[in-house]
C-alpha cells in the first residue's frame, strides 16, 4: 500500500477547523496502551513543533509569505494540540522523558536502516548509541527515585543498557557539524529523514530544558542538564544534514511531505482505533497544506515540485523493536567519536573535544552518579536485594549489600 | 567582577502574604477589594461548580486508568498497590537515611532516629516487597506489572519523592512525608487483608497481618519521632 502525493489532494485549508472539545480527547491510557502508541505520540507531537519553528522562521525572512504561513501554522498548532494531548496525565515528566528516549532509539534505528546514503546512516547509528545510553541512565533514576521499573513503559522492545556513556558525549562545538546532502543528489527519502530526526532531538532537547528544574533531588536536576546538553549537541548534528542552499520554500515544501509521511507511518501500524482515526484525519490535513504549497513553488519558483518530491510515500518508519540491530552496533560502534564532520575511532578523537569534556566533567558526571552500578532487573534492581536470611520469604543476593546495611 | 554595587542584601523575609509583602509606591497597593470591584463586573457567570461538571463531560466512554487483566483481578491490583508502594518505601527510606546522615553530630542530644533505626524500617520495607512478590508469583500474576491501584501509588508518591529529594527541606520536614507515607501504608495493608478474606485468600492472612504489625509500628516511631523534633523547635521561654 502506497499513497501517490500527486493524486492525493488532502482536505483543503479553509475545512481544518476544531473546537476545544475536538482538541482535549480522552487520552491514551499508560497502562493498557502499546509503547509504541506512545512513541507514535512524542514523535508527531515533535514534527508538529518543528513544523511551528520552521515556520516562525521562514516568516521572519519572508514578508511574502508570512499570511500563507501563518494560516497553515494555526492549523499546525492545534494539530500538535491534538496531538500531544492525547499524553495521559498518569504519565509524569519522567515516564515522558523515558517514552521519549525510546522513541529516539527505535525510531533512529528504523531511520538508519533506511537511509539510502551511508554516510548519513553512520551519523544516525552515531546518534542513536548516545540516546541508547540515555535511556538506561534515566531508567536508573526512575529505578532510585520512585521505586519503578521503565519497562512498565517499554514493554520489552528496547534494551535498558549502557550505550556510549554520556559522560563522553560531550564535544567540542566544530566536532558536532556534519556534512549535508547534496539536494540535487540525494534521494528524497534522505530528505525527509533528515528532517524528522532533527525534529524528535529537538523536542527532547526543549522538554528537557523544561522540565529539568521540576526534579527536587540534585543528581536529576544535573542529569537533565547534562542530557539537555547533549540534544543540543544532536540538533546541532542532524540539522546540518538537510542542505542548506535549498529554498525555503523547498525546506517548507520538504517538511509537509516529512509531516505526510510520518502520519502515514502511523496511520498503518496504529494499534488503537480511536487514535488510528486522528492519524487518518490529521495525515489528510497535511495532504492538504503539502498541496498549498506544491502550488507555491510552482507559482513563485516555477519549478515542478515533484522533482523534489518522491512520487509515493517511502516504506514507513518502522515502529517495532530494534533489539538485534541496536546491539549489534553497539558491539561495533560504541568506541566511534566525531572529529570534525567525520566519525572516527575514539583513538582519533580531537584534543578540542577532550579539552572540552575535561572541563565540563571537572566537578564529575551525573550521568554516572545516577547509574552507579545500575543493573535492570525485571521488577527493578531490588529483586537483585533480596534480604537477609531468617526471612521465610527469602530471595537471592546478587549484590550482598543495600543501602540498609548488609543482608 | 561586580558590574553593579549590590548594596546590603535583603534581609531574607517571606514575600507571600498579601498583607506582609508591601509595595513600596501607594499607587500599585491593593489595599482592599473594593479597589478591584469595576473589574470584577466582567467576570463569566457560575461558580466552581461550573469546573467540577465540566470535568464529567470528559469521560463519557467511561475509560479507566488501565485495567486488571486475569483471575483475581481485585486482589492483584491490591497487591500490585502494595508491592509498588513498599518498592516507594524503600527509596523513601534510603533518602530519609541520606538526610540523617547528614546531620551527624549536629543532631546530638535531640530525640532523632539513629540511621540503624531508619535502616531497620527500610529492611522490613524491602522484606514486604519480596513477600508481595512471591504472592503475586504464587497466585499466577505478574509482580513486574503497573495495576491500575499501583499507578495511583505513583502519582501519590510524586509529592512524597519531591520532599525527600529536596536538599533544602529539613529532616523534620521529610519526617512530615514520612508520616504521610506511613499513615497510607498502614491502611492498604489493613484493606489488603480485607480483600484477601473475601477472596477466601485465609492463608496469606497471617502474613499479611504480621506486615501490617510492623507497620502500625513504624507509623507510631515515625510518629513519636516528628513530635519530638517538632517539641525541640519549640522557643525557649525567654528570660528577661
Amino acid at each position: 500500500m502506497s499513497l501517490d502525493l500527486q493524486k492525493e489532494k488532502g482536505v483543503p485549508l479553509h475545512l481544518q477547523v476544531f473546537d476545544w472539545q475536538d482538541l482535549v480527547r480522552t487520552p491514551s491510557s499508560k497502562l493498557d496502551d502499546d509503547a509504541f502508541t506512545r512513541v507514535r505520540i512524542v514523535l508527531m507531537n515533535a514534527l508538529e513543533s518543528s513544523a511551528l519553528r520552521f515556520s516562525h522562521g521562514c516568516a521572519r525572512m519572508s514578508s511574502e509569505l508570512q499570511l500563507l504561513l501563518a494560516q497553515v501554522r494555526r492549523v499546525e498548532q492545534h494539530q500538535q494540540t491534538l496531538v500531544n494531548w492525547l499524553l495521559p496525565p498518569d504519565l509524569s515528566p519522567l515516564e515522558t522523558t523515558l517514552v521519549f528516549e525510546q522513541m529516539a532509539i527505535e525510531v533512529t534505528a528504523s531511520v538508519a536502516q533506511h537511509e539510502p546514503d551511508p554516510y548519513l546512516s553512520q551519523v544516525y547509528r552515531f546518534g542513536m548509541l548516545e540516546d541508547f545510553d540515555h535511556l538506561y541512565r534515566f531508567s536508573a533514576l526512575y529505578d532510585r527515585l520512585y521505586g519503578a521499573d521503565s519497562n512498565v513503559l517499554l514493554h520489552s522492545y528496547t534494551d535498558i543498557l549502557p550505550g556510549r556513556p554520556t559522560a563522553v558525549d560531550h564535544r567540542a562545538p566544530e566536532d558536532d557539524l556534519r556534512r549535508c546532502y547534496d539536494r540535487f543528489q540525494a534521494a528524497p527519502l534522505s530528505k525527509l529523514h533528515a528532517i524528522l530526526v532533527t525534529a524528535l532531538e529537538h523536542q527532547t532537547h526543549d522538554y528537557y530544558m523544561i522540565i529539568g528544574p521540576m526534579f527536587a533531588d540534585p543528581t536529576a536536576r544535573q542529569l537533565y542538564a547534562e542530557i539537555a546538553s547533549v540534544e543540543e549537541q544532536h540538533v546541532t548534528q542532524y540539522e546540518c544534514l538537510s542542505d542548506p542552499s535549498e529554498s525555503w520554500l523547498e525546506k517548507w515544501l520538504l517538511h509537509e511531505a516529512t509531516e505526510c509521511y510520518a502520519y502515514y507511518s502511523c496511520l498503518l501500524q496504529e494499534s488503537n482505533p480511536r487514535i488510528k482515526e486522528i492519524w487518518e484525519r490529521l495525515l489528510h490535513y497535511e495532504l492538504g497544506h503539502l498541496h498549498l504549497v506544491m502550488d507555491l513553488v510552482k507559482r513563485l519558483e516555477r519549478r515542478d515540485p515533484m522533482e523534489i518530491l518522491p512520487p509515493v510515500l517511502p516504506a514507513p518508519v518502522a515502529f517495532t523493536s530494534h533489539r538485534q540491530f541496536v546491539r549489534k552496533v553497539l558491539l561495533e560502534e560504541v568506541d566511534l567519536r566525531a572529529r570534525g564532520r567525520e566519525i572516527v575511532h575514539k583513538a582519533k578523537e580531537s584534543e578540542a573535544s577532550q579539552r572540552y569534556r575535561e572541563q565540563l566533567n571537572k566537578s564529575g558526571s551525573p550521568s554516572v552518579i545516577a547509574a552507579a552500578g545500575y543493573d535492570w532487573l525485571p521488577g527493578t534492581e531490588l529483586i537483585g536485594m533480596a534480604p537477609g536470611a531468617g526471612h521465610r520469604r527469602e530471595g537471592r543476593s546478587r549484590h550482598g549489600l543495600t543501602q540498609f546495611g548488609k543482608t | 567582577m561586580a558590574l553593579l554595587s549590590s548594596g546590603r542584601p535583603d534581609a531574607a523575609r517571606n514575600r507571600t502574604g498579601a498583607k506582609t509583602h508591601i509595595e513600596p509606591n501607594p499607587q500599585q497597593r491593593i489595599e482592599t477589594r473594593r479597589d478591584l470591584s469595576p473589574f470584577f463586573q466582567r467576570k463569566p457567570p457560575g461558580t466552581s461548580r461550573e469546573l467540577t461538571t465540566h470535568r464529567a463531560d470528559f469521560n463519557h466512554e467511561g475509560e479507566a486508568l488501565g485495567s486488571q487483566p486475569g483471575r483475581l483481578p481485585l486482589l492483584l491490583d491490591k497487591l500490585g498497590e502494595r508491592l509498588q508502594f513498599e518498592r516507594v518505601g524503600v527509596r523513601l527510606y534510603e533518602a530519609l537515611i541520606g538526610k540523617r546522615e547528614q546531620l551527624g553530630d549536629a543532631a546530638i542530644g535531640q530525640v532523632l532516629p539513629t540511621v540503624s533505626e531508619l535502616q531497620r524500617i527500610g529492611r522490613d520495607e524491602l522484606q514486604h516487597f519480596f513477600l508481595l512478590r512471591d504472592i503475586i508469583l504464587e497466585l499466577g500474576g505478574d509482580p513486574t506489572m503497573m495495576t491500575p491501584s499501583a499507578d495511583v501509588v505513583v502519582m501519590l508518591g510524586n509529592g512524597l519523592v519531591q520532599v525527600l529529594t529536596d536538599p533544602r527541606t529539613s529532616f523534620k520536614q521529610c519526617l512530615q512525608a514520612i508520616l504521610a507515607a506511613e499513615l497510607q501504608d498502614g491502611d492498604g495493608w489493613q484493606l489488603l487483608i480485607e480483600v484477601t478474606r473475601t477472596t477466601g485468600r485465609i492463608g496469606l492472612v497471617a502474613e499479611f497481618e504480621a506486615a501490617h504489625a510492623q507497620e502500625l509500628e513504624h507509623l507510631d516511631r515515625v510518629r513519636k519521632w516528628l513530635q519530638a523534633a517538632l517539641a525541640c523547635e519549640q522557643p525557649r521561654p525567654h528570660h528577661a
